[in-house]
């Protein structure tokens, strides 16, 4: 009797019921979770999706379980995670990033929206290779949205284009972003001179309170015009925006990009984690999402810097091409890899300022990428 | 989808993103030429918060 409780209790754990490939994804999770703790890669969304595939990957919890019936309660990360199916989470992120985020040096200097621009290069790029890889194309539409390097926008797309590839994705462009400071100084210096690298830029010119305040709604006005899809990314972008900028909704700005972003990032993390299940994640197609996420990030990067050096060209040498690798829209950490490297090159030069510029471009032109993807595939 | 037609969608893509942001680019400095002109270049200057 009491050896078949014993027995009971041991078919009912989850010990009985841990699989190889659950072993493997737990390995997965804790590797993440040193870089996250041990290299501080990204720690603010890599710890939390790293928790999030731990748990889902120990069996029988439930956690991510459709309710099975009308009166029968869910999984909680399955009540979550409605929050990234349905575009809430990422929309909400951007909402604080909005309120973070000075757009001046970008308003002083509007032509760094084209080097935003340049610099979506390898999105295009890993979409066509996706499809000859056999990807049909709203998977490939969403593994190229890595090379905007803007986590929000990916999993946005992702979420309405190729759900099943969403821990992939959202962990490759997480690593990438995170990997910014290896991947990029050696493409910088491949494709710019020494003298390039020392051009010290000119102090950008005194932006008013009033462009900054009528920036966020010509953006709004034209984007979402131009493509309603990005609506709410760009919308949500620019309301945070003009929350910072009004100055007369402190409180609400001082939340968005505070409390509510963090809240956010807690559930979006914890929840992309778990979708990560090892029958879906353990494919030969997540090694192919991830190299293919990386080719994207450099051309991007590649793309920002051919840009920056035309802008160089055409501004006789007033421009120094470093700040177009910060086109990706990684913020702010692009615009220091660029800051760094000018340093190297001339000890007196200070391209953080100039690099944000670049850089919050990148910002709307990854969402303007992921609304025309969405456009044209999109159902 | 043929690999034509991925090369199309690909480059319409990136076309675009350049078109909307060259768009707002042009649209920022309208924007700073009508508040100039609006509020006066002082006016304008003395409505900033900062160096940026």
């Amino acid at each position: 009797m009491f050896s078949h409780a014993l027995e009971k209790i041991w078919t009912m754990s989850g010990f009985a019921n841990l699989s190889w490939q659950s072993l493997i994804m737990i390995a997965v999770a804790c590797v993440l979770i040193y870089l996250a703790i041990g290299k501080k890669f990204e720690p603010l969304l890599l710890l939390p999706i790293a928790f999030g595939i731990l748990l889902v990957n120990l069996p029988l919890t439930g956690l991510m379980d459709e309710p099975p019936s009308a009166t029968e309660p869910g999984g909680l990360l399955y009540y979550l995670y409605l929050g990234v199916k349905k575009g809430i989470y990422p929309s909400l992120i951007f909402l604080g990033i909005g309120a973070m985020t000075d757009f001046g040096p970008l308003i002083a200097r509007p032509s760094n929206l084209i080097m935003g621009a340049g610099a979506q290069l390898g999105i295009s790029c890993a979409f066509i290779v996706a499809i000859l890889l056999g990807f049909d194309p709203k998977e490939a539409a969403s593994i190229g949205i890595i090379g905007g390097a803007d986590g929000p926008t990916a999993i946005y797309l992702t979420t309405r284009l190729a759900p099943d590839l969403l821990p992939a994705i959202a962990i490759a462009a997480y690593s990438y972003m995170a990997l910014i400071p290896m991947i990029q100084p050696p493409i910088m210096r491949l494709l710019t001179t020494k003298k390039e690298r020392e051009i010290k830029m000119e102090q950008l010119r005194e932006v008013s309170k009033m462009e900054k305040i009528v920036f966020p709604i010509v953006v709004t006005v034209l984007c979402v015009l131009l493509l309603p899809s990005v609506a709410p990314l760009i919308g949500m972008l620019m309301l945070g925006n003009l929350f910072r900028e009004s100055g007369v909704v402190e409180r609400l700005s001082s939340t968005a990009q505070n409390a509510l972003i963090n809240i956010v990032t807690i559930f979006l993390g914890v929840t992309v984690g778990a979708t990560a299940k090892a029958e879906t994640f353990l494919r030969p197609e997540t090694l192919m999402i991830i190299g293919l996420g990386l080719f994207a990030f450099m051309l991007s990067t590649v793309g920002g810097l051919l840009i920056g050096k035309f802008m160089c060209w055409a501004s006789k040498g007033k421009i120094n091409p470093l700040i177009g690798s910060a086109g990706v829209s990684a913020v702010p950490m692009a615009a220091r890899v660029s800051q760094i490297e000018g340093q190297k090159a001339n000890p007196y030069n200070y391209l953080l300022m100039h690099a944000m510029g670049p850089n919050v471009a990148g910002v709307i032109g990854s969402a303007v990428a992921a609304g025309i993807l969405l456009s044209l595939f999109g159902s | 989808m043929t690999i034509l037609d991925s090369l199309l969608a690909a480059l319409f893509t990136f076309a675009m993103v350049f078109v909307v942001l060259i768009t707002l680019m042009l649209l920022i400095r309208l924007t700073n030429y009508l508040l100039v002109l609006i509020m006066g270049k002082k006016a304008n200057a003395q409505g900033g918060n900062g160096h940026v």
